[in-house]
């Protein structure tokens, strides 16, 4: 009978040792996934996490997951920062949540926190790289929402208004610019006017958002005009009818600019144009004389 | 844009006039005096591409006014600044079927038939059908429709 319970003692004793032993060597899994990518060796590294979130003793650490954004991110910043989609940010951005539900403690936080402010970071350089080529506008804005959606998580009273001028007003020059070159192009004049209005809504002093619609309206009205053609005479008093209303809202734009700079170049020669095309000879004699006092050659 | 509104104008005037006899053969002229190189380039542009019936369109464009240009014109055109000229053009006009255009307030009670003007930033023409006549150009009534008119 002594001898059965020595083996149960002794049976008894290994079970806790074997489970000690697998808590231990979870544990050191995760230990040892820092270590590999303390050491660099991200590989290893990922390998050792991607264990370490499977398990019950680990997977509900917030400092398992935290550390396995860092590994990822290190993949990420090699081969994926700049691509608008990323399975491996996905997986950081998805880790970094496990974490942040998992109570980190404030060191842990504060990483997390600084991991999802650099990934913000690099949506707002995407949608800004992703402008280069009109064509892709539609991505830009989704990298530059993105940029907005995850700034927020950081700091959820963020108003993003710097960002937006400045996103906004890269859009915005972009397409006027665009349909500068081609009047024919709605499209452009439609999302130019759009973006460049957000910044004016958030900031009315914008110069250059003022100028860009004021320029896109001055050349839908000279395009309207050069468009005439053969048209009848009854036509006429239609088409002048509608370039002049467009004439009236670059005259808006213009002003303003003129207003907040009054040496300002493009808006002392775009209103002697515009009241040129609006017949008011007399303020169009007066921004001649001041294209005349700022060297601005007029025709 | 004013330039290509008043060239567009003055071609379609030339459908709703009727010329002498005379004046509707060869070439159709504009002889526009003063100084507007815009306006000339684009009545140049139309003349290239456009007829008055079967008439070519020549323009003839000289700073100051020169009578001797009358007697092959169908339409004078006293710019601005060639308005000191236009009394004297018009007297020297009656009766030989020249189209009389000016664009200086009140011309058209001085002897032109057509005046341009600007109403609300808009490119307009006042119309004095009695001085058509004495002119010595045959009108159409349905002009009268698209004009400021003056009696």
């Amino acid at each position: 009978m002594k001898r059965w319970y020595n083996i149960v003692k002794i049976l008894s004793f290994c079970l806790f040792w074997l489970s000690w032993l697998i808590v231990f060597a979870q544990e050191s899994t995760l230990v040892r996934a820092q270590q590999l990518y303390q050491a660099k060796k991200i590989d290893q590294a990922k390998l050792a996490i991607d264990s370490a979130i499977m398990h019950p003793d680990t997977k509900n650490k917030a400092e398992t997951w935290t550390i396995r954004s860092f590994i990822y991110f290190d993949m990420y910043k090699v081969s994926e920062k700049l691509l608008l989609n990323s399975s491996l940010r996905d997986t950081i951005l998805k880790s970094l949540n496990t974490s942040n539900n998992l109570n980190p403690d404030p060191d842990y936080k504060a990483n997390n926190y600084k991991l999802l402010n650099s990934i913000s970071g690099h949506y707002f350089n995407i949608g800004k790289r992703l402008l280069e080529d009109s064509t892709n506008a539609e991505k830009s804005l989704q990298a530059y929402n993105k940029f907005k959606e995850i700034g927020k998580k950081t700091d959820p009273n963020k108003n993003f208004k710097t960002e937006d001028v400045q996103y906004h007003l890269a859009v915005g020059s972009l397409f006027s610019e665009k349909y500068n070159k081609n009047n024919e192009d709605q499209k452009s004049f439609e999302i130019a006017k759009l973006n460049l209005m957000k910044v004016i809504q958030i900031d009315s002093n914008v110069v250059s958002a003022n100028s860009n619609m004021g320029i896109m309206y001055f050349n839908s009205g000279a395009n309207l005009f050069m468009s005439i053609g053969e048209y009848d005479i009854t036509k006429l008093e239609f088409v002048q009818d509608n370039a002049v209303k467009l004439f009236k809202q670059a005259e808006y734009f213009m002003l303003k600019v003129y207003r907040i700079d009054n040496k300002n170049t493009k808006a002392v020669e775009a209103l002697y144009y515009i009241y040129k095309a609006l017949n008011e000879d007399a303020k169009r004699e007066m921004f001649k004389a001041k294209c005349k006092e700022l060297m601005i050659k007029t025709e | 844009m004013n330039a290509k509104i008043k060239s567009v104008f003055i071609y379609n005037f030339t459908r709703y006039f009727e010329w002498p006899k005379n004046k509707q053969e060869g070439v159709f002229t504009i002889y526009v005096v003063g100084k507007n190189d815009n306006l000339v380039n684009e009545l140049k542009t139309l003349a290239s591409k456009k007829k008055v019936g079967n008439q070519e369109i020549e323009i003839k464009n000289t700073s100051t006014f020169d009578v001797s240009n009358l007697a092959n014109s169908q339409i004078v055109y006293f710019l601005n600044d060639a308005t000191k000229s236009q009394g004297d053009g018009v007297s020297k006009s009656k009766g030989k079927g020249l189209l009389v255009v000016s664009e200086s307030a009140g011309l058209c009670k001085q002897g032109s038939a057509i005046n341009f003007t600007v109403v609300e930033n808009k490119v307009k023409f006042e119309y004095n059908k009695n001085n058509a006549i004495k002119l010595g150009l045959k009108t159409n009534d349905d002009f009268k429709a698209l004009a400021i008119n003056i009696e």
